[in-house]
Order: structure tokens, then sequence, then C-alpha cells
């Protein structure tokens, strides 16, 4: 078993200060403050799994693990994985797998989608995957969270319906420091 | 006045003993109460505070995660429903501060950097709480909470909450003690009156009425059996005191005698010339023996212990130990004859040794005391006089033995004179009477009356051999005491003077019933006498009387012959009795002078004595006894 506080200086407390860093940094998008930023999203992809409840029969055993999906965005991809890197959510293992746009969407969980192709939206339609993705318009692409940029943070969007129509459940908690929620409330 | 004072004190022990116990009680139960109430409150507020933290952290997390500060504001803004914290931070997982919360119009909170455990911390009227939040095991943040405490708030209400308990207990305790009060102290109290009166006036006879039933109802019962027996005690008491000063006064009256007979008793023993001496039960000596020592010159160290016994003889040692050995058996006493060493004379004296054994007041035999008496003295003279009683009656018997001879010689003489002088004088009278009457012719008045007077003192002659032969005789015979009737004898004796001289004319009394007493042949021989001295001395006297009688002093019986004769003069009285004494002429009234010395000689052998009274020409009056007198009686 791994200490947690040793965990939270290597990697996450990094990824923290980097954002700390990244938010005086100016508007003008530069290297430097991309990157900072995409090692954000990562982070809080890997977060959203603590939010998000499957439906029944999503996961083969107990300790079956997440798998999350990483479309388009290889350098997020490569900060995701070196952050699950021993982590889990609630004792199942974390896993980061690249997807091509024409890959099959099975076994996967959360799906990252940095490219602007609407395929792998459409693929993952009615499959139990939290879509996320980036821009002002995730959110009409299909997506059910978005990040967006307020103030130089990253924020994110989020559509209930889009959940819903994936058969998911988002925590309120995850709501809470939701930048906009849309969709239907109950 | 002590009384009350002590009942006073009584009831205020009573009263303030409630009052402080239940003071006391309030006290400690309050403070019990408080302390642990408040250390309740503590773990109460603690663990509150810890849950609230934590439920608060919880509902950060995902600010936290999704660093939105705005959402942790808002979270924390949630706070205002619980009015006792005053103030809250949320730190990220870096420890700074990310979001805070203070509420309105109490005083801006200092946040502290952060310490980065869980923890408590309490300081006076506050409480301060830090608490990690963790999701999925990593630490994502810190909540620091500060709340109120309220310790003093709470003290204060609980001081008045004891305040107001604690009267209405000691009320309470007011009222029980004056219950108690009642139901004690009354019935205590008439017991104490009591006690009171009984000590004041020593009088045991009144008794305590019992009020309750409980132990001072008891107490009662108790007291009042206790003044019955004192007051019997007492009296026993007195009674006893009485008996005792009597009897100290008997002992004082002994002791006092006690102590003048031992005064006596050591006067006697210094002047005493015996040795008193003392040994224990071993016939030991101890040291103070003075007298001992004064004797026999024996210094302490020769006389102490045994050393006392080589003052005696070595020859009577095995005498005296024998003697020692028995009365050391017996404790009896015993006398013996020892010699023992003078020192004055240097040499020994016989002794008396007398021990007696000495016996403490319990009968238990304590030691020996005893005398030692020189009787050297005694004993040469007893033996002086053995001696010479010896030699006395070797004298006696020599004496009697020629007494006895002389006594021979004498009756051999009597006889002689009876025989030999009578036949001379015999020869006389009857040649005188041959002359008389053979030439009485020739011969001339003158020659007559020569022979006539040759013939009566021939007569006088013989007349006197016979009386001193009867006077030798009365000496010697042996005297036979019997009763005799000295009346009839008297009256005898006179017939035969009437019938010797029968133209005299005499008038004779006689005392009838005179017994007394005596040897009948020689008081016969006494009488003769003295009624023939009568008879003779009243030869003269024209009427002439003749008493014999008798008077009795006490157990004396005085015998006398009384006359109106002659008589005589008492100058000469003492010469009456012995022999050849004649107060009258013996031309005037014939005698030998002998009768008189008869009758004392016969008297005398009685025991009795004899003396007279007589005037000349008055009579004469003679009085004697016949046993010894005890007192003696001058004439």
């Amino acid at each position: 078993m791994r200490d947690p506080c040793t965990l939270f200086t290597r990697a996450l407390l990094p990824a923290l200060l980097c954002i700390g860093m990244a938010a005086p940094a100016g508007a003008q998008p530069d290297p430097d403050a991309v990157a900072a930023q995409q090692r954000i999203e990562a982070a809080y992809l890997y977060k959203f799994g603590s939010y998000v409840t499957w439906p029944d029969g999503s996961f083969a055993g107990a300790d079956s693990p997440i798998v999350i999906g990483v479309a388009g965005a290889d350098t997020l991809a490569d900060d995701l994985s070196a952050l699950v890197a021993g982590r889990d959510i609630g004792g199942r293992p974390v896993r980061v797998k690249r997807i091509q746009a024409q890959d099959p969407l099975g076994g996967i969980d959360i799906l990252f989608v940095g490219t602007r192709s609407d395929a792998l939206f459409a693929a993952s339609r009615g499959l139990p995957i939290l879509v996320v993705t980036d821009g002002e318009d995730g959110l009409q692409r299909g997506a059910a969270v978005s990040f967006v940029l307020v103030d130089d943070r990253v924020r994110f969007d989020v559509s209930l319906d889009a959940a819903q129509q994936n058969g998911l459940k988002l925590s309120s908690l995850l709501l809470s420091v939701a930048h906009n929620v849309s969709g239907a409330k109950p | 006045m002590s009384t009350g004072f002590r009942l006073r004190s009584v009831r205020t022990k009573l009263f303030v003993g409630v009052l402080l116990t239940s003071l006391a009680a309030i006290v400690v139960t309050g403070a019990s109460l408080l302390a642990y109430d408040l250390h309740s409150i503590r773990e109460t507020l603690s663990v509150d505070l810890s849950t609230q933290a934590e439920l608060i952290g919880r509902a950060c997390v995902p600010a936290l995660q999704f660093d939105d500060p705005k959402v942790a504001h808002d979270n924390l803004a949630l706070l205002d429903a619980r009015p006792n914290i005053d103030a809250a931070g949320l730190y990220n997982a870096k420890g700074v501060l990310f979001g805070n919360y203070v509420r309105n119009g109490s005083t801006p909170e200092d946040f502290p950097p952060l310490a980065g455990t869980d923890g408590v911390r309490f300081s006076g009227q506050d409480i301060y709480v830090t608490r990690r939040i963790v999701s999925d095991k990593e630490i994502v943040g810190f909540i620091y909470m500060h709340a109120e405490y309220g310790l003093y708030q709470r003290v204060k209400s609980y001081l008045g909450i004891v305040l107001a308990v604690g009267s209405l207990a000691l009320l309470v305790a007011l009222l029980l003690s004056l219950w108690l009060q009642v139901t004690v102290t009354r019935p205590i109290l008439a017991i104490t009156g009591l006690a009171q009166q009984v000590v004041e006036k020593g009088d045991y006879t009144p008794r305590a009425r019992k009020i309750t039933d409980d132990e001072i109802g008891y107490l009662t019962d108790a007291f009042n059996r206790m003044l019955g027996e004192i007051g019997g005690r007492t009296d026993a008491l007195e009674a006893s005191n009485r008996e005792l000063g009597h009897e100290i006064a008997e002992r004082k009256g002994a002791e006092i005698a006690l102590r003048n007979s031992e005064k006596r008793y050591r006067a006697l023993v210094s002047t005493l010339s015996t040795v008193v001496w003392v040994a224990n039960r071993e016939w030991e000596f101890g040291d103070e023996q003075a007298s001992w020592q004064a004797y026999t010159g024996q210094m302490p160290e020769e006389y102490r212990g045994k050393g006392w016994q080589r003052a005696f003889h070595p020859e009577d040692l095995p005498a005296l130990q024998q003697h020692i050995e028995r009365a050391m058996k017996g404790h009896q006493t015993f006398e013996t004859e020892l010699r023992l060493w003078q020192a004055a004379t240097a040499q020994y004296h016989i002794v008396d040794l007398r021990p007696v054994a000495v016996f403490d007041g319990n009968g238990e035999f304590r030691e020996w005391i005893g005398t030692v008496t020189d009787i050297d003295d005694r004993r040469r003279a007893e033996d002086e006089v053995r001696r010479l009683n010896v030699e006395l009656e070797g004298r006696v018997r020599e004496r009697t033995k020629k007494l006895e001879q002389a006594n021979g010689e004498l009756e051999a003489f009597s006889y002689s004179v009876s025989h030999d002088l009578r036949a001379p004088l015999r020869a006389m009278d009857g040649f005188s009477q041959r002359l008389l009457a053979d030439y009485g012719t020739k011969l001339d008045e003158q020659a007559h009356n020569y022979l006539n007077r040759i013939r009566s003192g021939a007569v006088r002659m013989g007349q006197l051999i016979e009386d001193l032969l009867s006077l030798a005789r009365i000496t010697r015979v042996e005297l036979t005491r019997r009763e005799v009737d000295v009346s009839a004898l008297v009256h005898v004796i006179v017939t035969e003077l009437q019938q010797r001289d029968p133209e005299r004319k005499v008038q004779v009394s006689v005392w009838e019933a005179v017994h007394v007493e005596a040897d009948v042949r020689t008081l016969r021989v006494a009488l003769e006498n003295l009624l023939g001295n009568a008879w003779k001395f009243t030869s003269k006297t024209p009427e002439a009387r003749i008493e014999f009688g008798m008077m009795q002093e006490g157990e004396r019986k005085v015998l006398f012959v009384r006359d109106n004769g002659a008589g005589f003069d008492m100058t000469y009285s003492d010469k009456l009795f012995g022999p050849f004494q004649r107060l009258h002429g013996i031309n005037e009234f014939p005698g030998t002078g002998i009768g008189l010395a008869t009758v004392q000689r016969i008297v005398a052998r009685h025991g009795g004595r004899i003396w007279c009274q007589a005037k000349p020409d008055m009579g004469a009056t003679f009085f004697f006894t016949l046993k010894e007198d005890a007192p003696p009686r001058d004439a």
C-alpha cells in the first residue's frame, strides 16, 4: 500500500503548483500555458471518476479497472498515464488507453476526445461512457463534460442530458463545482 | 448556667453539623457534577466540532479537487447555521489558505499557518479543531475551525444552579435540624436537667420521663436504672464509710497500742541483761546482734552466718546441733543450758538458750528470735544452797538425835523428880507430922507454928514439882483436836472447885453451848488454871462473881474468863505469863506462879493467843483463842 502523502507530494502537488504558476501567466496562449492546462485537464479527468456512477454491469468485477480512453491528445495521455500510475478510484485501478477515430469503444469508461471529429461522440452515444472534451461548444457536440477556460482557470461545463443518455449519474458534488450545468433537472 | 451553655452548644453542634453536612454534600456534588459536565461538554464539543469539520471538509473536496474557491467559500458559509462557530479556514494540500469563513460581528480571525495533523486544542474560552481532508486515500486539504467554548458562562450558570439547589437543601437541612432538635435534643435536655438536679442536690430518687422509644428512650431507661443503682451504691458506700471510720479509729487505737507496746518492748530489751538475738530460718545470724556482740565479744564478721555457734563450749556443740535440727523440723521452741563464752569474765558461763519461731501475719514461718540468759550465778547459788541444805539436814539429824537423847534424859529426870524429889519431901512432911503427933504436948506454940510451916512448904514444894512436871508434859504432849463442849467442861471444873471449898459462895455464870476445836486434855488444864485463878482471887471479894463466855469476831472465837476479884496493875501484864511470876504476895494468894505460864503454853501450842484486861480491885478478864488469827491483834 502506498502512502497517500507520498503520492500527493510526488504527483498531485506538482500539478496544482503548475496551476498556481500558470494562472497569472496571462491570456496569451503560450506553449507552457497550454502544457499546464493539459496537465490540469489530465488530473481533472482522473478525478471525474470519483463522481460518476456507472450503470450496473459495466464492470466485470469489483476490482475491474476504470479505463480512460484518450483520443487526439497524446501529451494529455502521457500526463494522465504518469498520473494514474499506482492510483485507483474507489478500489479500482485506472488504465489509460489511446484511441483512434475508428477504434471500438467497448471497455472504455471515460473518453476524452481531443480531436474535432464527431465520430467518436456518435459512437459513444448510448454506451456507459463519460465523454469529455474541451471547448465552448463541447456540450453541443455531444460531450457530457467540456473543459472551458474561465479567468485563466480550467473549469468545466456539464450536460446532465448527455450523461443521462449514456446511463451515467453524476454526483451533485461534481455539479457544485461545475462552471455551467445544462440539461434536465429531475 | 453551664448546662445552659452546654445545651446550647449541643443544639448548635447539631444545627451546624447538619448544615455543614448538607453544605459539604452540595459543594462536593456540585463540584463533581461541574467537573464531569465540563469534561463531557468538552468531549461532546470536540467530537461535534470534529464531525462538523469532517462534514464541511468532505463537502469541500470537489472544490479543492477542482480548484474552486468560490464553491469552497459557499460551503464554508453554511457554517452560519452554527452560531457557536466563530471562524473556519480551508487549506489546500499544500497548506495554503484556500477559503475562509468568519462569523459576522466576531473579531477578524488570524488564521494560523497550518500544522499538518488532526487535533483539538482548547484555550480558555475557545476550542480549535484541525482536520485533514482525505479523498481516495489522498490528502486533498485541511480544515480549521474555531468555536466558542463558553466555559465561563457554563461555570457561571452551574454556580447559579448549585447556589439555588444549595439554598434549597440548606433550608431543608434547617428544617430537618429543627425536627432533630425536637426529637433528639428535648429528651436529652430532660435527662440533662435531671442529671443537674441529681448533681446539685445529691438526691437519687427522681426519674427521667421516657419520651421516645428509640436509643434516647433506651438511654433514659438506662439513666433511670443507673440512678437507682447509684442511689443504692451511695447508701451502701455511706454505710461502708461509717464502718470504715469506726475501723480506722479502732485501727488507730490498735496502732498506738502497738507502737507503745513496741516502745515498751524496745525499752525492755535495751535494759535487759539478757542477750537477745535474731536468726533467719536457716539459723544464720544477720549483721545486727548488739547484745550478742557485747556478751560474747564476737565481731559481726565472726558471728555472721553460723559463726555464732563457735562462741559455745566445744563440748556443748553436738547438743546444740541436735536441738537446732529438732527445732527446724517442727518450728518448735526449746530451752537448753549451754556454756557460752563471756568476754567480760573471759570464761564460759552457763546460759539458758531459748529460741522462739516467729511467724508473719499470713502464718508463714519467718525467723527465729531468742534469748540467752546468764544463769551462771544462779546456778552457782543453787549449788551452794543444795550443798548447805545437805549439810543442814545432817546437822538437823544430829541435833534431833541429841534432842531425843535430851528428851529421854528429861523424862528420866521427871521421873526422878517425881520420885526422888518427892521422897525427901514426904519424909519432911511425915517426920513433921510425927513430931506434932508424938511431941506436940512438949512443944510450945512457936514450935508448932514452925512445924506447920515446914509441912506447908513441903506441900508447896510438891505442888511446885507437880506443876513443873505438868508444864514440861504440856510442852511435849501431842495435841489431838476435836470438837469440845467447853461450857460442859467449865461446869465440871466449877463443880470440882465448889466441892473443894464448900463454904464459898461464888456466883458463876457460864455461857451455854460454847463449842471449839481443841485438844480436850490440855484445854481442861488451861481452864482449870484460869477458873482456879478466878476462884482464888475472888476469895476476898464480898460478892464474888465468875463468868465464862465466848465472843465471835468474824471467824475468830475469843473465849474469856472474867472475875471481879483482886485484879492487878496492867503495868506488869507482860510479866504475867512468864513462869514463876507472881503479882501478889504468896501469903495474900497462894500459888506456884506456874499456872499462867502453863496456860500460855497450851494456848500457844494450839496456835492461839492469850491476853488480859485488869485493874487492881476491879477484877481481871483473860481472853484467849485456840487458832491462828489471820490478822495480828493487840490487846
